[in-house]
């Protein structure tokens, strides 16, 4: 009784991995979630958007804070490896802009704004906090 | 301020979640392992009889037990545990650059799980507070100081104090909204050595450290697991996790394993999107108005999160006890009985949040100790070594963790196996037993492979 449970079980494990398994379409399709549309502007990216220049690979991902909070709750964007990322902040007077793990740090001065910018070199999630209200406004997906 | 919704104690990179398809996959393969543990697993006792091991060479036990490795162990542990302490207090704000939460959070707490697991209970030698409470005893004993024990240790609250101990400490560490910060852990660890040496003094070191250090009953469960043990002043070689199989009817195990499990599954937790958003919705109506009272609201979310967490698995286990006493029509509750086969379980949910974090945040150990204080010194000429984060690709890092999970549900399944047939002289009880255990840790597993699946 419980040898044929565990065969039917180990026929229906294989029969799963096979299902389950990505294709590599899948893969492709699940790891462009923050899809960079083809507009050659870079310095003005939509809110909640990103853009890229043809050849090189960039994203802009911009977060706009007021209130010191971000707007819309935090954004969470991912990119790809290798990219190279324009991470703009807004709204956030004397603030300073850290992204966790690049450690990569901007003051933000009076006008509240300012671009971070840097190549997606590590794989992970990355959180972006301004530093002196402890707030964290992005998160960053890495793939 | 550092990371608040870092949600363990230090550390910038975070793993990728685990694929859908990898969650699924590995929660049927627990499935299925588990059916086939039911059916082939062995008909009699096993490992208790394997716990009492065979005895060591000679030699290895006279290096290993001997008083000059103890007094050298305990001499470097007081020394680090001091530097440790001084960073805390003098140096840098900037937690990043202090030694202490690096070697707390990291060093010390994620490190000594591999160790006790693979050589021991390390932290028997290994211990600041032990090694000083030892000398003290050993110089009262040479000047003719007869050193007893205050009060007789009230033995129906077992483990409960260690519980407490370390339920503080993870919600310090997980729960509290600036965890890293140097002059928090200075005074925390202020307040958790003296009441470790008044419990010692009270109680009886001894006893102390089996009851009421957290850290000491922490790593003594993990070092159950491991093929090395002392028995009687001798050391012996035996079987990985047999020594889980001695019986332990000591009070508070329960609540000490749920801490375990608990804090581990709230971390996971801490990290998915849902609780990040749920804390910014806590956090944000009153962060520039009033931001002590938001950073005091986050706490308190996050301390609810974790006794929810360590209630949880408290209140699942007893009904899957309860429901195998009543199967197995036992009459004695089971609840004691099959309780260590969780600690596999809660060491692999420990391996798979935390394996990358030790290896990747362990490094900063190295220009740390050539720079304790953050003051732009460099005593070893290490000060300018820059880590490796890049150590593992994404998919090493998956399938070692959901294969660590998978490898503690099996070990834990043996473990219940072999308590139940050792509980048993029958088969048909013991078997009827094992449904609801099994059941719980398919939930415990699939649990943790959820969490780890979530981004």
């Amino acid at each position: 009784m419980l040898l044929v449970a565990g065969i039917a079980a180990a026929v229906l494990l294989v029969v799963l991995f096979a299902l389950l398994r990505p294709s590599d379409d899948e893969t492709a399709a699940a790891t462009t979630v923050s899809t960079p549309a083809t507009s050659v502007a870079p310095t003005t990216a939509a809110p909640r958007g990103g853009t890229t220049t043809g050849s090189v690979e960039l994203i802009a991902i911009t977060v706009e804070v007021a209130g010191g909070t971000p707007v819309g709750g935090i954004r969470r964007a991912t990119v790809q490896k290798g990219m190279r990322v324009n991470l703009r902040v807004t709204g956030a007077p004397g603030e300073e802009l850290h992204l966790h793990g690049y450690d990569e740090t901007l003051e933000l001065g009076a006008d509240g704004a300012g671009t971070l910018a840097f190549k997606a070199t590590l794989q992970g999630v990355f959180e972006v906090e301004l530093e002196r209200a402890g707030i964290s406004i992005a998160e960053l997906t890495v793939r | 301020m550092i990371p608040s919704l870092l949600a363990h104690g230090i550390g910038g990179v975070r793993d990728l979640p685990v694929p859908g398809w990898l969650f699924l996959y590995g929660a049927a393969v627990v499935l299925v392992l588990s059916f086939l543990g039911l059916a082939f697993l062995w008909r009699e006792p096993l490992l208790d009889r394997k716990s009492a091991g065979r005895p060591a060479t000679p030699r290895l036990e006279r290096i290993v037990l001997s008083t000059a490795l103890r007094v050298l162990a305990g001499t470097v542990s007081v020394v680090l545990f001091l530097a440790v302490f001084l960073a805390a207090l003098l140096g840098t704000d900037h937690a990043e650059l202090n030694l202490a939460p690096t070697f707390v959070y990291v060093i010390f707490w994620l490190g000594l799980v591999p160790l006790s697991v693979l050589f021991g209970n390390v932290w028997s030698v290994l211990s600041p507070w032990k090694a000083v409470a030892d000398a003290v005893a050993w110089i009262a004993g040479r000047v003719g100081i007869q050193w007893r024990p205050l009060a007789a240790y009230p033995e129906r609250l077992g483990r409960a104090p260690a519980a407490g101990a370390l339920v503080l400490f993870a919600a310090l560490e997980i729960a509290y909204v600036d965890p890293a910060s140097p002059r928090l852990l200075a005074v925390a660890i202020g307040i958790y050595s003296y009441a470790t040496w008044v419990g010692m003094l009270v109680f009886g070191r001894e006893t102390w450290q089996q009851r009421g250090e957290g850290f000491a009953v922490y790593y003594g469960l993990l070092a159950r697991i491991a093929p090395l043990a002392v028995r009687d002043r001798r050391l012996v070689i035996r079987w990985p996790f047999s020594g889980l199989a001695e019986r332990d009817e000591t009070p508070g195990t329960l609540l000490f394993v749920a801490v375990m499990l608990g804090s581990v599954g709230f971390d996971g937790l801490s990290r998915t999107m849902r609780w990040q958003d749920l804390i910014a919705a806590v956090q944000d109506p009153f962060v520039i108005s009033r931001p002590l009272l938001s950073d005091l609201l986050v706490s308190a979310t996050g301390a609810a999160g974790l006794l929810a967490a360590v209630l949880v698995v408290v209140c699942v286990y007893k009904v899957a006890a309860w429901l195998a006493t009543e199967y197995a029509r036992s009459p004695v509750s089971l609840e004691r009985a099959f309780l260590l086969s969780l600690v596999p379980i809660a060491l692999v949910y420990a391996v798979a949040h935390y394996f990358s974090l030790l290896i990747v945040q362990g490094q900063f150990l190295i220009p740390l100790a050539s720079d304790p204080l953050g003051r732009g010194w460099d005593l070893f000429d290490t000060a300018g070594v820059m880590p490796k984060l890049n150590v593992f690709a994404p998919n090493t890092i998956w399938y070692l963790q959901v294969g660590a999970l998978v490898a503690g549900h099996v070990a834990g399944l043996a473990v219940a196996h072999d308590r139940a047939i050792a509980t048993f002289r029958e088969r048909g009880p013991a078997l009827r037993s094992q449904l609801p255990m099994l059941a719980l840790m398919v939930f415990y597993t699939v649990t943790g492979l959820w969490l780890l699946s979530q981004g």
